[in-house]
């Protein structure tokens, strides 16, 4: 016991003290502090712009749907290679020291706690939109962050244990695959069948979620329905929904300690995956580091490369793209990003709401940037080697996201068009809005490595780049409001919308002028900078 | 062939390389030595243009980041670079495409034989092991039939039969006129084919011998012990490690069955041969190879 206290104590020491040596963190921790601030002011006292008087539903749908996707994810680890919550030095001196496999493993979740919590951080960022849509404060604001830190710590267990008795074992699998798939189906058959009656969607799905149907789901309804109970002041539904989440987690205990003499082979294989992807990771080298999907590629699907020279770099990405994604350009970012556009679409259905959900998705593609391939492939030698000209490679090898970013934007305008009801010109405008704002944020990012190369930390880095394209975007987007609003109307917002492409095309014609020759002019980059 | 001149590179405040000089004529093999954390991969990684640097390095005349230079360069990096996505085919493809080469077809049957990947060419690059993945690697690099070829540390990973193959190929590269540098801490590798070493520490190159002027009978391994052992502080200074008597564990320390012994000494006095081997005997970490067998005998290229 002793020594996992000393470890938490000298590990929190450290990591305060890291700090010293690297301002970037600190700085990026002081901005997250500062956001989450604002967020919590502004669920206090914010302005209710949208009326703050939508069902409380649709906060519950959200939050079930997210706690839903971990569910899935941690069913599907599972039965795949498993989870841990433990990190490769746990395995090699805690696992083999003189210390109560029980202890460890409250040593193991207290440390995946703390990851949940970083990972959450984005609720507390949401005061101002809960407020705005939902009228709700800072109480709300706090309770689904701790919800949401719960569930995930909860699924990671449920993870372990699902390996632990299923692995290798494919009945044992295939029973937990019909179990996990049997839990969803009354919480199916709740919506499912008023709708099938005549009842709309909308009406049908607000009835579930208000209803008891969500004590089926383990974990994710028990949480979702104790959360929500606490918050409304229901608190029977309150006491049940947490009861049950706390006999959830006393079961998987029992189950973890009790169904073996020990648990530690079952968390193996998951820890050491983990820590060569980290490794991986850390040694710039980003392909070793990737979540793998099975490929089965056909008799004759080898050795079809498109390009010449440089634009050889294109043909790669779009064959990696087409065979790593099962909807060929699109990944999962994709999708998040076309559904947050339907989702608001369908929340914002008064004036000015497409321009709500473009500077959304604008928000959103700055940090989506990092996933093209072009970026990538800076962490590998090849772009630096091949002889052809540096801005020419550059150039092909973003164009991948380029043309990702386009069919993406295409997709989400389409459907939040569709939705509302917007024009055909209205849909088009924000197509070529989103889509050159990925041509602007990859001439930022290619001006940033030829500004600061490899000398600035990866935080530091991040928060420099948004100020700046928040600065730089700043003339255009004020030209473009003073002439919408001068115009007004359709004819307003499409002078608007082309000022603000004319100003990005000139900003990102400036940094690619201002970025030449950048590949002989930066470090290959590498997630960890070496010492020598 | 590849000129390194007044080559500095600094990572913040750290000095990786300091004023680094070097030299590698065509048909030269060039060995680059040193322990962790020498600058072999820094110097390696600004000679192929990967790292900003202060300094010139030219490659057969040509500034190093110049199309002209990088047609002449091929690089084997320490990590094998794949992409899980492309085939090992699809790979050698890429590379032709990218570089414009015309009839790569036949050189890249070949290539794939010696190495042993024609069966495994429709496997994609996240299906292999980290050895085949160093294998196409190597493939890769040779593929533009480069003039200059970087080596870092090209045996890690590799099965016996690839080394013999890598080895094999490093001599006819040389044969045929390619310059090489190859870094790598299993130095009896090299024992055979090396024309110059380079004994790098912190930063700095601190002895530069070609291999006519080296002591009849003194191997690389030696003379890289020699050179790098010189300036550890002297023996009397050194705390005495814990196997040795008078410590406060006693003279009969467990590291013995991790430890090498070596074989039994069978001293002329005929007192009992002592337990533990010398102390410059034991490795210093892992992955620093054990000394050649007392034969003098190097391993002949048949690993």
């Amino acid at each position: 016991m002793n020594s996992l206290v000393f470890k938490l104590r000298k590990t929190l020491k450290n990591r305060l003290l890291q700090l010293r040596r690297k301002p970037g963190l600190l700085v990026l921790y002081l901005l997250f502090a500062g956001l989450i601030t604002m967020s919590f002011i502004g669920a206090s006292s914010g302005h209710m712009a949208l009326g703050g008087n939508t069902d409380i539903g649709w906060l519950k749908l959200a939050f079930l749907a997210y706690l839903l996707l971990f569910a899935f994810t941690s069913v599907t680890a599972g039965l795949s290679t498993g989870a841990s919550v433990f990190a490769m030095a746990d395995v090699n001196f805690l696992f083999t020291a003189p210390v109560s496999p029980k202890l460890v493993l409250v040593d193991g979740l207290l440390q995946q706690a703390g990851k949940s919590i970083f990972a959450s951080v984005f609720i507390l960022m949401m005061g101002s939109t809960l407020r705005s849509v939902w009228g709700v404060g800072p109480t709300w604001l706090l309770a689904l962050f701790v919800g949401y830190v719960f569930s995930l710590v909860v699924f990671q267990l449920v993870s372990v244990v699902i390996y632990m008795y299923a692995n290798g074992r494919p009945g044992a699998k295939r029973v937990v695959a019909v179990v996990a798939a049997a839990l969803l189906l009354p919480t199916v058959l709740a919506i499912l069948v008023p709708y099938l009656g005549g009842v709309p969607i909308a009406d049908a799905l607000l009835a579930a979620l208000h209803g008891n149907i969500l004590y089926t789901l383990p974990v994710a309804g028990w949480v979702t329905q104790g959360v929500f109970g606490l918050l409304s002041g229901n608190f029977v539904a309150a006491g049940l929904g947490l009861g049950l989440s706390m006999l959830g987690v006393a079961l998987c205990f029992v189950l973890l300690l009790a169904g073996k003499s020990d648990y530690y082979e079952d968390v193996l294989v998951a820890t050491e995956t983990t820590f060569q992807r980290q490794r991986a990771a850390a040694e710039g080298n980003l392909q070793a580091a990737e979540t793998r999907r099975k490929v089965k590629l056909g008799k004759n699907e080898s050795g079809k490369i498109w390009g010449w020279g440089a634009s050889a770099f294109l043909g790669k990405h779009m064959l990696e793209d087409f065979r790593r994604n099962r909807l060929k350009l699109l990944d999962a970012s994709s999708f998040s990003f076309i559904l947050t556009a339907a989702a608001m679409a369908f929340f914002l259905r008064q004036e000015g709401g497409l321009i709500t959900i473009l500077i959304t998705t604008m928000m959103m593609r700055m940090f989506l940037v990092g996933t093209g391939l072009g970026l990538k492939e800076l962490y590998t030698h090849y772009i630096f080697m091949v002889p052809a000209s540096s801005f020419a490679k550059i150039v092909w090898s973003n164009l991948e996201l380029c043309i990702k970013s386009l069919a993406e934007s295409v997709i989400a305008f389409v459907a939040a068009g569709l939705i509302m009801g917007a024009s055909a010109v209205e849909i088009l405008l924000c197509v070529v809005v989103t889509a050159v704002f990925t041509v602007l944020l990859v001439s930022v990012n290619l001006l940033s490595m030829r500004m600061f190369a490899s000398v600035l930390s990866q935080g530091l880095l991040l928060t420099f780049y948004m100020l700046f394209v928040l600065l730089v975007m700043a003339p255009g987007i004020v030209g473009a409001v003073l002439l919408g609003m001068v115009v007004g109307g359709l004819g307003g917002l499409a002078a608007g919308l082309g000022v603000l492409t004319l100003w990005q095309l000139l900003l990102s014609a400036l940094f690619f002028f201002l970025a030449r020759g950048v590949l002989h002019n930066c470090d290959m980059e590498t997630a960890a900078k070496p010492t020598r | 062939m590849i000129q390194v001149q007044n080559v500095t590179k600094r990572y913040g405040k750290t000095l990786a390389n300091d004023n680094i000089d070097m030299t590698v004529r065509a048909g030269e093999l060039t060995v680059l030595l040193g322990p962790n954390g020498a600058g072999k991969s820094t110097l390696i990684k600004c000679i192929c243009g990967l790292l900003r640097f202060e300094g010139q390095i030219a490659i057969a005349g040509q500034d190093n980041r110049s199309m002209q230079a990088k047609r002449f360069l091929g690089y084997i990096p320490e990590m094998p670079a794949m992409y899980n996505m492309l085939t090992v085919e699809e790979h050698l493809q890429f590379i032709a495409k990218a570089y414009r080469l015309e009839g790569w077809e036949a050189r890249s049957e070949e290539l794939l034989r010696r190495f042993e990947l024609d069966d495994k060419r429709k496997k994609l690059g996240q299906e292999l092991s980290k050895g085949m993945q160093q294998k196409v690697s190597v493939c890769c690099a040779l593929l533009p039939a480069p003039k200059a070829i970087v080596f870092d540390e090209p045996f890690v990973g590799l099965d016996p039969h690839a080394i013999r193959q890598l080895k094999e190929m490093m001599r006819q590269l040389k044969a045929e006129g390619a310059a090489l540098i190859i870094s790598t801490h299993l130095i009896e590798s090299m024992e055979e084919s090396w024309d110059t070493t380079h004994i790098m520490r912190a930063g700095r190159i601190i002895e530069t011998r070609p291999r006519s002027a080296v002591e009849a009978g003194e191997s690389l391994e030696d003379l890289y012990f020699r050179i790098t052992e010189q300036e550890l502080p002297p023996a009397q200074d050194a705390p005495p490690p814990p196997w040795v008597g008078g410590g406060a564990a006693g003279g009969n320390m467990p590291v013995a069955e991790n430890v090498p012994a070596g074989p039994p000494q069978a001293p002329a006095g005929g007192a009992p041969a002592p337990a533990m081997p010398p102390v410059a005997d034991v490795p210093a970490a892992p992955g620093v190879p054990a000394p050649p067998p007392p034969s003098g005998g190097q391993e002949g290229g048949g690993l």
